[in-house]
């Protein structure tokens, strides 16, 4: 374990200060912009194959670039961009900043960890361009589809596709060692468990359900990787083994289930802050909202077999897993309210931040209770592997990973680079987002309750689907839109981070420990002083005061020896 | 790590903070808590660990289920219970010998018989290897391969990644014995003690193993 | 949205459908309502100040959540139900429960169908078997016996009229059933990812009278007996 602390803010040359960086803010920040720009592929990949499902008998891509390009979408959007992003970027950056640590308990592990996930980048990049091209058996990849040149033509494609995910899980797990040592052992004096702002909570939730639920994945990583390189008989069934597909797919999701918690509830967190610090009011139901997401994490171990309601379950554990599923919904339910209550008698500042905020709230909302129709397993026999999935988890996942993260980054945007976005086109680019974002996925419901099953790469085959066809081109060219919108975004951010307003510390008038830094913070955090941390983390509004927040802390000068 | 970093002076007493839970900050290289954080993050590493071998053996479990009529697979050897048992009281005398190192190292005794504690559990575990590695080959010899059938399939890969653990644990142990023997091992008390507990893990993992796979 | 239902449980669906739709659209239309008045009335201008203040959180989520929960109980109740009624019958149940059915073996391939008729004897493995791939004919108001397997990787039997659709694995068997109430010619359509050509492996499903039934059957029988 080392501790770099240097009060003289930089040590080294720019290798060493912004390349192999061990310092937690440049580490996060590495993460965000690996993620962001994955986030670019991955819709200018769903944008190529939404095309060809608007015109299939244009032949935008052959059915078989048609599945490699849908699994690549779904396998970057949720392993190279949710969870290095939401993860790596906010929970590097934020953590040690909320809790008022100098930095994360291992910085040397912590770099390690985003070099891995580097290298894992490039895997993932260079399958596309191996013989055979890459994956395409859903990104799910189930055996033996998977396992098995032979069935798709992708060989290499495969074997670099198990070995970035590996590659990418190793990261993620010394990230994980990191947060959740970091949270536990360096707080600040007066920190207690129950004072941790909700995005910490909810990063070191998303820690623990993701480094008890991996272990399976990777085992079966590993397993899948022998099946394809060396031909062993774990998910094959051939003539000399009885392998069992099914296996894969209940190691796969007994990770997967309590994967899309570790990507869902970070950008919860997000909101969590974003809404608090907009609304001048106390997150309502602290304490309930922390209790839920534990339970609902907890819960999420024992509902990974709802995927499978219709793969040869044990139709009694189907029941079980039925009502898991359902129960679920309570503690979510619980977290909606307390951020309604939360917002409720505010006096709401409409930033950008709040705009992304309130539209990842409202999806959220949708892509929850969309998830009853499909936990429910006898309409579960219908609507599975239908549109229907598609356009849920996109709404949970999209909820999280693009509008959280983008309230994030506008929000904590001041922190990282010490400038302010240009709110105006932050607010274009959320109304922008959230309507054609909506205009995108929502139809796709009614696909799926017209029984259009996913991963088709043209629907005018079937003559039940071939009348539904204008709401695929209604689908693709809002998606067009979507992705186009987002150059408003990145034009915005390269723009502030050079030229935009300058930012005083606490630009927002927040209470987090993180506006008592400089912006952006100098190495070490916090130079020749500690913050102590004296009330809760959203005190703001206190009858009484002044002001209408009150800083959780604030900073003690030490006497640093030199 | 250098001298140079280590800078933060205990900070003066603060007024009016509530009793916490929360470590005081300042502190962040203080042995004790060093050691604390190091423990702490081994035992998540551990943890993520044994989720991986939960998964291999619910693996193991559903094919073995799947095939109940065929198992072992026909032509094929059964698992080496009986040599294997002697390996596994090997393994687990390796643990008492570690246990006894790390009672001594609390007690303070002489280097000398700290060092030839240690020696002797790196010498156990390599004995465990070795005597695997000949069983794998009188198995492959009698037709049992990784590709021969799933019953040899998901033998080597539990019991090979096992043994992975195992050959890292032994080099981290070396390495550890090293210092010992050169009783430099003072500045690497926490080194020494997360060795131990790794040590610790792969040793109570394997009668586990032992008792599900093999029988 | 959904298509015509021509199966004796696709209702059961159906209405679970509905029945979450409704509670679902009830509380998403709730809270968008308040959350949009609350963004509204409780914005910087309309509400310059706010105060600390608020009352224990568990008085307020004590009535909701206590809808919520009577809600996931319908929900449950409906879908299990439903669930007993559709998968959960063995095939000897079905069969000492009718006189008469159709048995019928599926075999899953890349990228098609092949259907395995018992033939005139109605029993599986003997002479009068036949296959036929892509089509599948069965009888109206009569059991149908289904039972799945695949050839080489996983697909999904998924007849969308029928409400029914399972997956066919390689190396298990499972079985379904389903008993047609309206004849005419529908579509089946593979659900689970299979390959390049995985959006156009479908068969065709022919519902026809009874009698028509009867004088396929023998055409078919007849036809192979012949060879």
């Amino acid at each position: 374990m080392e501790h770099t602390i240097d009060e003289h803010g930089s040590h080294g040359g720019f290798v060493s200060r912004y390349v192999f960086s061990q310092d937690h803010k440049v580490i996060g920040l590495q993460y965000l912009i690996t993620g962001l720009i994955m986030a670019l592929l991955g819709g200018i990949i769903a944008v190529i194959f939404r095309s060809q499902l608007a015109w299939p008998n244009r032949e935008v891509l052959s059915p078989e670039a048609y599945n490699s390009f849908v699994t690549m979408h779904g396998t970057l959007m949720v392993f190279w961009v949710a969870m290095p992003v939401l993860i790596g970027g906010f929970g590097n950056f934020c953590i040690p900043l909320m809790i008022g640590a100098r930095d994360m308990a291992f910085p040397t592990l912590n770099m390690l960890s985003y070099w891995t996930f580097f290298l894992s980048s490039i895997v993932i990049l260079v399958s596309f361009f191996v013989p055979g091209g890459a994956v395409s058996a859903g990104w799910t990849a189930y055996a033996p589809l998977s396992v098995d040149a032979r069935f798709t033509g992708v060989n290499w494609g495969m074997s670099l596709w198990l070995v970035a995910l590996i590659l990418e899980f190793a990261s993620m797990l010394m990230g994980g060692v990191n947060y959740i040592t970091t949270i536990f052992n360096l707080r600040a004096k007066g920190l207690t468990l129950m004072r941790l702002p909700m995005l910490v909570w909810m990063e070191m939730i998303a820690a623990v359900l993701f480094m008890f639920s991996v272990g399976p994945l990777i085992a079966g990583g590993g397993l899948a990787l022998l099946d394809k390189s060396i031909g062993t008989h774990f998910f094959r069934v051939t003539a000399e083994g009885q392998g069992d597909p099914v296996l894969w797919q209940h190691l796969f999701w007994f990770f997967g289930h309590p994967e899309v918690y570790v990507v869902l509830i970070p950008g919860l967190g997000i909101i969590a802050e974003v809404i608090t610090a907009c609304g001048r009011k106390a997150l309502h139901g602290y304490k309930a909202i922390v209790y839920s997401t534990i339970a609902a994490g907890v819960l999420s171990f024992v509902v990974w077999a709802h995927h499978m309601f219709v793969a040869g379950l044990n139709p009694l554990l189907a029941v079980g897993f039925s009502i898991t599923t359902i129960l679920i919904s309570i503690p979510f339910f619980i977290l909606s309210v307390a951020f309604g209550l939360t917002l409720w008698g505010g006096s709401i500042r409409i930033t950008s931040s709040f705009l992304f905020a309130l539209g990842g709230y409202l999806i959220f909302i949708i892509g929850g209770v969309t998830g009853l129709f499909l936990g429910a397993q006898t309409a579960d026999i219908y609507l599975h592997d239908t549109y229907f999935v598609v356009a849920h988890f996109h709404y949970t996942f999209f909820s999280s990973i693009i509008m959280g993260t983008i309230a994030g980054i506008y929000h904590w945007f001041p922190k990282m680079f010490g400038r302010k976005m240009n709110e105006t086109l932050g607010k274009v680019h959320a109304v922008g987002t959230f309507i054609f974002y909506n205009l995108f996925a929502f139809p796709l419901f009614f696909l799926g309750l017209a029984g259009h099953p996913r991963r088709y790469s043209s629907a005018l085959e079937y003559d039940f689907l071939a009348k539904y066809q204008w709401i695929h081109h209604l689908a693709t060219g809002a998606a067009i839109i979507l992705v186009a919108l987002q150059i408003i975004f990145i034009y915005n951010f390269f723009k502030s981070m050079f030229t935009g307003e300058k930012a005083e510390k606490n630009p927002w008038r927040a209470t987090t420990l993180e506006w008592l830094a400089e912006s952006p913070p100098v190495h070490g955090n916090w130079g020749n002083a500690s913050p102590v941390v004296e009330n809760g983390p959203y005190e703001y509004s206190v009858e009484g005061d002044s002001d209408d927040f009150r800083p959780q802390g604030k900073l003690i000068p030490t006497h640093v020896k030199h | 790590m250098s001298e140079k970093h280590r800078i933060i002076a205990p900070p003066p007493p603060v007024q009016g903070s509530n009793g916490d839970d929360g470590w005081n900050n300042d502190f962040p290289d203080s042995d004790i808590k060093k050691h604390n954080v190091a423990r702490f993050a081994i035992m998540l590493l551990i943890f993520s660990e044994m989720m991986i071998f939960a998964g291999l053996i619910s693996a193991y479990l559903i094919l073995k289920f799947n095939n109940t009529t065929n198992w072992p697979s026909a032509g094929q050897p059964r698992y080496p219970q009986e040599a294997t048992l002697i390996n596994t009281i090997i393994l687990l005398l390796s643990g008492v010998l570690m246990f006894l190192f790390r009672r001594s190292l609390n007690r303070n005794l002489q280097f000398s018989k700290l060092s030839g504690l240690l020696i002797a559990c790196c010498v156990l575990g390599i004995v465990f290897l070795v005597l695997q590695g000949q069983e794998w080959l009188k198995l492959i010899s009698y037709g049992l391969t990784i590709t021969s059938s799933v019953y040899g399939s998901i033998f080597y890969s539990i019991i090979g990644f096992h043994a992975i653990h195992v050959l890292i644990a032994v080099v981290w142990l070396i390495w550890a014995s090293r210092l010992v023997i050169a009783s430099k091992f003072s500045g690497h008390l926490i080194n020494l003690d997360i060795c131990g507990i790794f040590w610790y893990f792969v040793v109570l993992l394997w009668p586990l193993l032992y008792g599900v796979i093999y029988f | 949205m959904l298509p015509e239902n021509i199966s004796t449980f696709g209702h059961l669906v159906d209405n679970l459908i509905l029945i979450i739709f409704v509670i679902t659209l009830m509380v998403t239309v709730l809270a968008f309502g308040i959350i949009i008045y609350a963004v509204i009335r409780y914005n910087r201008n309309s509400n310059p100040h706010t105060t600390y203040k608020f009352g224990p959180f568990i008085s307020k989520i004590i009535y909701l959540d206590a809808a919520m929960i009577v809600f996931d109980l319908i929900i449950a109740y409906a879908s299990v139900s439903g669930w007993a009624h559709v998968i959960m019958r063995s095939r000897s149940d079905l069969i000492s429960e009718h006189k008469e059915y159709v048995d019928v073996r599926i075999i899953g391939r890349q990228f098609f169908w092949s259907f395995n008729y018992a033939g005139l004897d109605n029993k599986m493995d003997t002479n009068d078997d036949f296959i036929i791939a892509n089509k599948l004919v069965v009888p109206i108001d009569t059991l149908v016996l289904l039972n799945l397997t695949s050839g080489d990787v996983i697909h999904s039997f998924f007849a969308p009229h029928l409400r029914l659709k399972y997956d066919a694995i390689p190396g298990r068997s499972m079985d379904v059933w389903f008993k047609a109430t309206k004849t005419g010619s529908y579509e089946i359509a593979c659900a689970e990812l299979c390959g390049a050509e995985h959006y156009r492996m479908k068969a065709k499903l022919e519902i026809v009278t009874k009698e028509q039934y009867k004088s396929w059957l023998n055409e078919r029988s007849g036809a192979l007996s012949v060879r």
